[in-house]
This record gives C-alpha cells, structure tokens and sequence, in this order.
C-alpha cells in the first residue's frame, strides 16, 4: 500500500546484494541506516554544508524507493539494496564518524521532494570524478560547498532550483515526538517526565545512568546527571541538555530496551479512556472529550497538510473549529465544524491506523494519571 | 604530515542493548612490517572503550580527489568469555574525527564442535 503521505519509516530492510543474489536482509532503523550509507560513501572531513547535501541526498534516495514500494511491487522482500551500481552503499556492522552522525540526527525528518510533488526526491548520486551522471556529483559538492554554498544551493546545482526540502516530516512506528525545543534543568511538563521514564529504564541496562527519583516532570540535577552519563556512553555532546541528537538516541534505545521484555510493564499505570463518539462536540464545548479530540487533530495535522496544528487546552474555540472543518474536507464530510459520530469515528479510525500501537497512545497523548508533585501545564 | 583519528568501540548483546563489561577490545594494524599492535583495553560497564587515538594521513588527503587514501584502517577483536569472537576489519580512522565502531556479540554455542567462532565484518573500502 502507498501511503498517501510520505513519513519516515522506523527501520528499513536491506538486501546485502544485488536483488536477484543470494544475500541476507538486514533489518535497521532509518536513521542508523542513513548514517552509515553516508558514512561509506563521503568522508567525514568534509565541510559540513556538503555533508548535509549528501545527506539529504541518501535520505530521500532511500525514502523515495521505500514510499514507491520500488522493490516490494516487484515481490522482493526488503526495501533496499546494498549494491551501489543500482542503490547506495550500506555496510552492515561498519564504524560511523561522529560528523556524520551528529548531521544525520539533525536533520532526522528531512527530505528533498521537487515543489508540488510529494514523493521523495530519487536523489542519485555519484563521485563525479570516476564516474558521472545526471545526479549530484560528491566531490562536486564538496568543491561547492569550498566555494560557501549552503547545502540548499548545493542541491539545486544539481537537482534543479524547483526542489524544496522538507523537514520534520512524521516518523511512523515511533514512540514519543522530538518536544521541539531543548529540555535542559529548569524544564518541566509532559516531555521532561517522558524523558525520566525513558532514561530510567534505559538505565535498567545501563547502570552508569543513575536513576531519577521521584519521575516528576521537573529537569532538576538528577536529571541532568542521567543524562550526561548517556551522553557519556554514546558519544553524544556531554552537555546535559536533551537537543535532538540525544533525544532520539533516547527514542532508539527506549525501543530496543522494550523489545526485551514485553511481558513486564513499565510500571506506568495506564488511565483508560473512553473513546466513544460523543453527542455533538461544537463551538463552546469544554472537557475531556474535546482534549481527545484535539489529541486526534493533532496527530492527523502531522499526516494531512491541510489540517491545521492546534494545541491540546479541552476548550472548542476557533481554531479546533478551523481543523475540524478542514478534516471533513479532507474525508469528504460535511464541512459544517460539528463533530457528531460520523465525523468522530473517520477521525478515530485514522489515528488508530497511524499509531498502531496503544503504547504510542499513550506517551503521546498528555493525559495521564496525577500524582505527587505533578506539575505541569496540563493540569 | 600526519593527523590523529580516535576510535571509541561499544560492545553490547542482542539488539535490545545488553551491555557488554569487560570484554577484551584488541586493536591492531597491518603493516609491510607484520601485525603491529595498538591497544588492548577492558570494556567499562557501560560496554565502552573511549578514545584510543590512532595516526591518520593529513587532512588535506581527504578533501581532493586523486591522492592516496586519506584514512588508517585498524582490525578490532573483542573476546569475551561465553561469547562469539567478534573481528571487524578495516574500521576507518579519518583525522580529528571520532569513529564509532559498535559490536554485537553472539552468545556461544553450547555445542563444542562449533566452538571458537569468529563473527567477521569486513569494512570495505571507500571508493571515491
């Protein structure tokens, strides 16, 4: 199936060979994938706007056969291949530069698409010096980037000036969302005890991470500590200040710890919610209901480029109204910013799909049960 | 001219992230006059060797085309008792950059004829 927008896949499947040999497939996550394609095929000594143009390359290459289902229409079971004539350059187990994977990280979510089209940019490549083609030229770019051209321009050298790039595209599969801005001490709220959850458990198997205690949703110093010791471990910027960078090292270990024991809970009591369709929600309409269902505008804002993104206050003002009205443009509905059932059902059917799991509900959505020293502008 | 690459190697078990202490990480190089040995370290508890500095060519060999290779290339073994051997050959070390190279190991098979494995990756050149 071809989603109808393009997201960031959580792993990607690698063949290690040309696609009719016989070769192993290798299962890894986007992000560990882009980084080590980028770490074979440039070197990590390159000024940093012709990385990033490499990069962004690699990614939309890779994005542009996962969203065209390039391999999996023609019943290959994986995504890629290793084989550089025909795709890039993977070496499963290789050592990556930490240039590369600090760029990588940033821009996480990025792609190059052509302006009023929405599949990833087949970005090809190649070294412009043994061989050429009509793609972008790798030490080309780097001559360029000498020259003080941002990885922007780079790219349209090569690629057109009709290509735009795209970022924080939605990543499917993944557990909880980048908060946006740095977390550091002083920090509070729903993403700061996110972060504790998380580095406690990763710190179940990791125990130089000390542990935080009590998870309050306030970035104090044991927070701080528990996060530079995992910093420390994976050669992060020891700054004890959650960027994107150390987030999603967070978010990748939080998902490989997990997968460990799937039969012992986090500890974290669950508040069930009651996702019936209500009455009529409209114009004036407060509670929990209308939190939910900006919840699900929010989520589906990510996906549909026409639903506005709103905040989550469980007030039905203008603005939900706005995103309501968009949403039943986008289903065909009538477009009258009144959810009843019918309007409430489309909407719940597609967030399901997107989360898939009820586990991405839930440290998504910001209600959760209170307790002793919540603080928080939810509450 | 020569610069200094580092080397940080991150031994773990499993893809859920196991840490691996105290894992022997042997660092070797190939050269015209036999094996020369760099380091021999003992992984902390976090599973890591940090920063073992190793000698690279010059910068400028890596930012135009046509010369020589402009990276040093070192073998890591890391042994570990009740695990596979893990070699990863030919790990790449640029100058004044930091390369990360993270090994799984397999725990060993309890069947005695197919002890003494060896996991081998093998880091093929960059051919730019």
């Amino acid at each position: 199936m071809v989603s109808i927008v393009p997201y960031i896949p959580k792993t990607i499947t690698v063949h290690l060979g040309l696609p009719d040999s016989y070769a192993a497939n290798v299962e890894v996550t986007f992000n560990d994938y882009v980084k080590n394609v980028a770490s074979s095929e440039v070197y990590p000594t390159w000024d940093e706007s012709a990385l990033r143009a490499n990069i962004l390359a690699i990614t939309s290459f890779a994005l542009n056969r996962f969203y065209t289902e390039f391999y999996r229409s023609r019943g290959y079971n994986f995504d890629i291949t290793s084989a550089t004539e025909i795709d890039q350059k993977f070496i499963y187990g290789r050592n990556l530069f930490d240039t590369i994977t600090e760029l990588a990280d940033s821009l996480y979510g990025s792609y190059i698409r052509r302006v009023g089209f929405i599949e990833p940019l087949a970005a090809k490549f190649c070294n412009g010096t043994s061989v050429t083609c009509a793609g972008l030229s790798q030490w080309g770019s780097q001559e360029l980037a000498r020259q003080g051209l941002s990885s922007t321009q780079i790219l349209k050298r090569y690629y057109g000036n009709n290509i735009e790039i795209v970022s924080n595209a939605p990543v499917r599969g993944y557990t909880p969302s980048y908060p946006g801005t740095p977390l550091r001490v002083g920090s509070r709220g729903a993403k700061v005890l996110q972060s504790q959850i998380i580095l406690n458990r990763i710190g179940r198997n990791y125990p130089a991470i000390p542990p935080i205690f009590p998870e309050d949703g306030i970035f104090g110093r044991q927070t701080e500590a528990a996060v530079l010791a995992l910093q420390r471990i994976f050669n992060l910027t020891p700054d004890g200040i959650i960027g994107r960078a150390t987030w999603n090292q967070m978010e990748q270990l939080y998902v490989a710890v997990n997968r460990l024991n799937e039969l012992e809970s986090l500890g974290q009591t669950y508040i069930s919610f009651d996702w019936s369709p209500p009455d009529s929600l409209q114009t004036g309409s407060r509670g929990q209901q209308v939190r939910q269902l900006q919840y699900m505008l929010q989520v589906l804002s990510d996906y549909l480029p026409t639903v506005p993104r709103i905040g989550i206050d469980g007030i039905f003002g203008p603005k939900t109204q706005a995103a309501v009205i968009a949403y039943q443009r986008f289903a065909g509905l009538t477009p009258d910013g009144v959810v009843g059932p019918t309007t409430w059902n489309s909407m719940r059917n597609r967030v399901a799909g997107i989360l898939g799991t009820a586990e991405a509900s839930f440290l998504q959505y910001p209600g959760r049960p209170l307790r002793l020293n919540d603080r928080d502008n939810n509450i | 001219m020569t610069g200094t690459g580092y080397l940080t190697v991150r031994i773990s078990t499993s893809d859920a992230e196991l840490p691996i202490q105290d894992a022997t990480v042997t660092v070797t190089q190939d050269t015209p006059g036999g094996v020369k040995l760099l380091a021999v370290r003992i992984t902390d508890r976090s599973g890591v060797v940090p920063n073992i500095a190793i000698v690279t060519p010059a910068l400028s060999e890596s930012l135009s085309p046509g010369g020589p290779i402009p990276y040093a290339v070192v073998d890591v073994t890391v042994d570990r008792p009740g695990y596979d051997r893990a070699l990863v050959e030919n790990v790449q070390l640029f100058p004044g950059i930091q390369s990360q190279q993270d090994i799984t190991l397999v725990p060993q098979s309890r069947t005695p004829e197919v002890f003494n494995m060896t996991d081998v990756v093998d880091i093929t050149s960059q051919d730019l």
